[in-house]
């Protein structure tokens, strides 16, 4: 049935396109229009589709950024969303409720979001679906939560699947370092050891170029690195990085409008660097220079605004607009996530993608 | 008629093309605001012809699709006042006279009109009621009342807390 759908004024062409553009909530109620349209939004074609356009940077609507607060004064825990088109907050409902104040967001990609629920349970979940799936086993088993460690979710093309990649420092050896894959799609665990590297800070892995990266050491206290998990050769691989960031310790890897981005940390102010073309070294470009936040806090840039402004995390617990012409900040927002700054929040694109279980 | 030189690529940006509608009406447009859509641009590199007739788009549609091109096509305007001119362009129109504007550009093949326009009838969408979308789409509803209702279940947190609009 090529274009000629039952009653319509428009081809199914022009349909899809249209519908691609809608937010998750409207394509869940718009599923009930037809059947048709119910077979359109559920196909993987639709999703894949519908993602390409969330992640566009410029659609702003579907560009969020997740926190977690604890008030333990009644002990619960309580997330809430930032929207970039609008630069409001409202309340995100986890989707174990809020009785879980060790709750930390490890990782995203795509719309999927890895939370760390306690007990050793790790949860794939997709806040804009509410889809959700528990799971345990990262880590072989051993609780890991105050050792260093690296996370990130990617998506395996060649086999068309999701997994989970995370790193765990057990003891105070580079051996002993445990890496683990957790497939997706059979639900299943393969562990092994020696990373080559040294990794000295707990964080999520940093999305461009469909993969995440973290920032490493060669040995303790010495060099950095760029590195992100290459699927096919199983190993972690190396991105250039500038000539300076070799010996400087106060550097931070963060993602800035689909760009890898370094921000340099200096005597209260920042410089924040980007690599304008993926992988090539001569692209690294210093975009702001001397950036100073009041209270000399540290920052990182998590977003834009309409009119080109930066959405900035300060110090983990305050979210400011950053404006690069007048260099002034403006606060928006105020939350306290205490128990492990670097898995306190985390930026999501909202996305129709599922976490089924598919027959293999 | 217009009166077509053949001088060479110096004076090509100033030939025009006359674009007929369905309805007879014919439209003057520069060559370089025609080629902007791929449809056309075939059309003119296949034929000598300086008259494009299109059977299936309207007076009021290609006035507008033409205004768009005109305005793309004008190297005196900045990259800033084109983006502005696009949400100026489908700010505020019916989504009836969406419906045939993002049917013409797809006929055209203008890419980004196409986008710029079925953003925002996603735009005007995204808060209205099923019956609202079926009644302007022109949907017959097949599914059966057990059937509808097991599919609003499945989402029912979608069906919540949410003011949806049926004008």
């Amino acid at each position: 049935m090529a274009n000629q759908s039952q009653n319509t004024f428009l081809p199914s062409d022009i349909i899809f396109n249209i519908l691609t553009k809608l937010p998750v909530k409207s394509l869940c109620r718009f599923k009930v229009v037809c059947r048709e349209w119910n077979v359109l939004i559920s196909s993987q074609d639709f999703v894949k589709e519908h993602l390409c356009h969330a992640k566009d940077m410029k659609n702003l609507a579907f560009q969020k950024f997740m926190y977690l607060g604890v008030r333990f004064s009644i002990s619960k825990v309580f997330s809430r969303v930032f929207d970039f088109s609008t630069l409001n907050k409202v309340p995100l409902a986890l989707p174990f409720g809020d009785k879980h104040v060790n709750a930390e967001i490890l990782a995203s990609c795509d719309g999927l979001v890895l939370l760390y629920k306690g007990r050793r349970i790790y949860v794939l979940w997709n806040p804009s679906t509410g889809a959700q799936r528990e799971f345990s086993g990262l880590h072989m088993n051993i609780l890991v939560r105050s050792c260093c460690r690296l996370y990130g979710i990617a998506y395996d093309a060649s086999i068309n699947v999701y997994k989970v990649i995370a790193a765990a420092r057990i003891s105070n050896t580079r051996e002993s370092t445990v890496i683990t894959v957790y497939n997706c799609r059979t639900g299943t665990c393969t562990y092994s050891k020696g990373f080559p590297y040294w990794m000295y800070r707990s964080q999520q892995g940093v999305m461009v170029n469909e993969v995440p990266h973290w920032l490493v050491s060669h040995r303790e206290g010495v060099g950095c690195a760029i590195v992100y998990y290459d699927f096919a050769s199983e190993t972690f691989k190396e991105v250039p990085k500038p000539e300076w960031a070799e010996n400087v310790s106060e550097v931070d890897l963060r993602a800035h409008n689909g760009m890898l981005c370094l921000i340099h940390f200096k005597r209260g102010c920042a410089d924040i660097w980007v690599m304008e073309n993926y992988g090539q070294l001569e692209s690294w470009t210093k975009l702001y220079h001397n950036v100073c936040c009041p209270g000399n806090f540290q920052m990182r840039p998590i977003g834009l605004t309409h009119n080109e402004q930066v959405v900035m995390e300060i110090q983990q617990r305050r979210i400011d607009v950053y404006d690069p012409r007048t260099r002034i900040f403006t606060h928006k927002s105020m939350y306290t996530y205490h128990v492990n700054a670097e898995f306190g929040a985390a930026t999501y694109v909202e996305s129709l993608v599922s976490l089924d279980v598919e027959n293999v | 008629m217009v009166t077509t030189d053949e001088k060479g690529p110096l004076t090509a940006k100033k030939k025009s093309v006359i674009i007929r509608s369905c309805d007879g009406d014919e439209f003057l447009v520069s060559e370089s605001a025609a080629v902007l859509s791929t449809s056309l641009k075939k059309i003119l590199e296949e034929k000598e012809d300086r008259l494009i007739h299109l059977s299936d788009i309207d007076n009021k549609t290609l006035a507008m699709v033409i205004a768009y091109l005109s305005t793309h096509a004008d190297d005196g305007l900045s990259d800033d006042l084109k983006r502005s001119f696009d949400q100026e362009f489908v700010s505020g129109k019916e989504f009836d006279v969406l419906k045939y504007l993002v049917l013409a550009t797809d006929t055209l093949q203008v890419t980004c009109l196409c986008y710029t326009v079925a953003k925002k009838m996603a735009d005007i969408m995204k808060n209205k009621l099923v019956e609202w979308v079926r009644r302007e789409f022109d949907i017959q509803n097949d599914y059966t009342p057990e059937a509808e209702a097991e599919i609003r279940r499945l989402d029912a947190w979608a069906w919540d807390d949410r003011q949806l609009e049926d004008d």
